[in-house]
């Protein structure tokens, strides 16, 4: 084949003046997505061919510099001026631009508007003006800090595929409402969010969904969900216990992810463990999760419902193949730490394909080191296939002689001692 | 890289002639020749009247080089068992390396490859060539972008004021 050529200046360009002025609108486009608006706006002095290039971009976003006013008289200048379809808006905020947000919302309602983007971070919160709610083309949607408004006439974004809210307080509906409203929705992130009363998420399409915040129940009818990343936070563990207090419906394990037949990741934050723990945990759950090959648990070592809800979830996962667990310790709870080593599997083996496990503790404490101890021997002691178990930030040299003695199932098996603040990345 | 004898091999023919042998695999990362192989999977030689000789053999050095760097990859996983974080971290770091020492060309030949690209549909070249663009755009000022790219400032003053007033931010010094 003819190898590469040298790259050799091609003097006869110049005949046919310059080219990128002639690339075509879209390519222009692509450039100018790459650039801050101020550079896109600057290229209409180039040449009459570049004088209204930019003014039929899909996509347009601000980033707040200086003055909320400035960044408004932008937004403001760009929008009158701007023709055609607005597809993809995006804004970076330091101020909540509350009263323009509702004319500019006005004018993507009416441009077909399928990315809203909205990134603020001020000490107030932004408000979202209900006009967002008549945008009805949105396909992603992207709000931080903000508190959002819905309207009662909202008949849904039939189109919306994903959904993305942080630090945000909704008015005039639920989540669960909100997300019931949006049959498409395929992504859905919650992060830091206060629900009083149940989280009731009703997404036929969701394949992933990620919470982090405080709620008092959950409910998922998500039967095509393959990730699911919950964290439950609460101010101090009290709360957790009254909500079991009140609760009292059964098992929380068998309720809440009793329907995920298409799981295959699961990553389990904060007291997530310790609600799905309440109420009566059975030896086996009623269904097993046939694709589920990846888990990650936090577990107090002293509470002894929280370590069988973690062994009732191992049973039902036969296809696990990697595992991060975490170990965590409250200095307010008065309870003696439990020992994991009561909890031998009584099947001859729940890790029969456990490939990678990555063990974590909060902090060196001997109570902890305990747990992990007896918690390593059952991992090397059953799972036939293991290749690599690595401690996460852990010094303490006897722990690793103790560990050397244990016995192994697999042959294969290495133990890895590991500084990473990142340490998933190894799995 | 060592290449089996019994790989299929496609010839490209650029506008002005010029047969170019590739592998089918060089060839698919164009997604539209893969396109043409999945219609029709006995095509052999594929004419492409957009694309002159010279840039044509530029794409094909990209695509060769990707699909090495892929191979590369996919070998040493299959080798280990998995892959090394810090090993693939250079791998990638050595394409970013030649992918930059690739985009050292004149604007115009930078433009004809945007084209290409696009023709050819070579996301990661487009991707490549688009940025490369942008980047000689970012930060400039009128008279420096049109330097670069010779453009021909066909605006009288009256037009040029016109345009600032519509957008007097734009032309501010500093935000």
């Amino acid at each position: 084949m003819g190898g590469p050529e040298p790259q050799q200046s091609k003097v006869n360009h110049n005949l046919h003046g310059d080219y990128i002025s002639d690339l075509p609108d879209d390519l222009k486009h692509e450039i100018f997505l790459r650039l801050p608006i101020k550079d896109v706006v600057r290229t209409s002095i180039l040449s009459s061919k570049w004088k209204d290039s930019w003014t039929s971009i899909p996509s347009l976003g601000f980033v707040e510099r200086s003055t909320e006013s400035k960044l408004i008289e932008l937004v403001d200048n760009v929008l009158r001026i701007h023709r055609g379809l607005i597809l993809n808006f995006m804004l970076v905020l330091k101020h909540p631009c509350n009263e323009a947000m509702g004319r500019w919302m006005l004018i993507l309602s009416r441009n077909g508007t399928k990315n809203f983007d909205i990134r603020y971070d001020g000490d107030e919160k932004c408000k979202i003006p209900s006009r967002l709610f008549s945008c009805v083309a949105l396909e992603r949607v992207f709000l931080s800090c903000s508190i959002i408004n819905v309207p009662p006439t909202f008949q849904g974004f039939k189109l919306l595929r994903s959904l993305k809210l942080l630090n945000f307080n909704l008015a005039g509906s639920s989540i669960g409402n909100l997300v019931s409203h949006c049959p498409s929705l395929k992504y859905l992130a919650l992060y830091k969010f206060v629900e009083q009363g149940c989280l009731h998420i009703l997404a036929p399409n969701l394949i992933q969904l990620s919470i982090y915040g405080e709620f008092h129940d959950l409910i998922l009818e998500t039967p095509k969900l393959t990730f699911g990343s919950i964290g439950l936070y609460s101010h101090n563990r009290d709360n957790i216990k009254s909500i079991a207090a009140k609760a009292g419906k059964g098992s929380n394990i068998t309720r809440v992810l009793g329907n995920l037949h298409n799981i295959q990741k699961l990553h389990v934050y904060d007291d997530f463990l310790n609600y799905l723990a309440m109420g009566p945990i059975p030896g086996n759950l009623p269904t097993i999760f046939p694709h589920l090959t990846e888990m990650f648990v936090p577990l107090c070592c002293l509470v002894q419902d929280e370590i069988a809800a973690a062994f009732c979830l191992f049973k039902s996962v036969p296809n696990l193949k990697k595992l991060r667990i975490e170990f965590v310790y409250f200095e307010d709870e008065d309870q003696p730490v439990q020992n994991l080593s009561k909890l031998k599997p009584t099947e001859d083996c729940f890790f029969k394909c456990l490939e990678t496990v990555n063990i974590l503790c909060e902090r060196n404490n001997v109570l902890l080191a305990e747990s992990m101890l007896e918690f390593t021997k059952l991992v090397l002691g059953t799972a036939p296939v293991l290749q690599k178990l690595n401690i996460i930030n852990f010094d303490d040299a006897l722990f690793y002689r103790k560990i050397e003695c244990f016995l192994k199932l697999s042959k294969k098996a290495e133990i890895v001692s590991v500084k990473n603040n990142e340490d998933w990345l190894i799995m | 890289m060592a290449r089996s004898s019994t790989e299929n091999m496609i010839t490209l023919m650029s506008s002005d002639g010029e047969e170019f042998m590739v592998t089918e695999k060089v060839a698919r990362e164009c997604t539209t020749i893969r396109n043409m192989l999945e219609d029709d999977c006995v095509i052999t030689n594929i004419p492409l009247p957009n694309v002159t000789s010279d840039i044509l053999s530029m794409v094909i050095e990209y695509c060769m080089e990707h699909v090495a760097a892929a191979e590369k990859a996919a070998a040493e996983t299959a080798e280990k068992g998995s892959s090394s974080a810090p090993a693939a971290a250079k791998a990638n770091k050595d394409l970013e390396e030649w992918d930059k020492a690739f985009m050292n060309v004149d604007v115009y030949t930078l433009c004809d490859l945007i084209l290409a690209a696009n023709y050819l549909n070579v996301s990661g070249l487009l991707d490549l060539t688009i940025q490369t663009a942008a980047n000689l755009i970012k930060g400039k000022s009128p008279e420096q972008i049109r330097k670069t790219f010779h453009i021909q400032n066909d605006l009288s003053l009256e037009e040029e004021e016109k345009i600032r007033s519509q957008t007097p931010w734009a032309f501010e010094k500093s935000e």
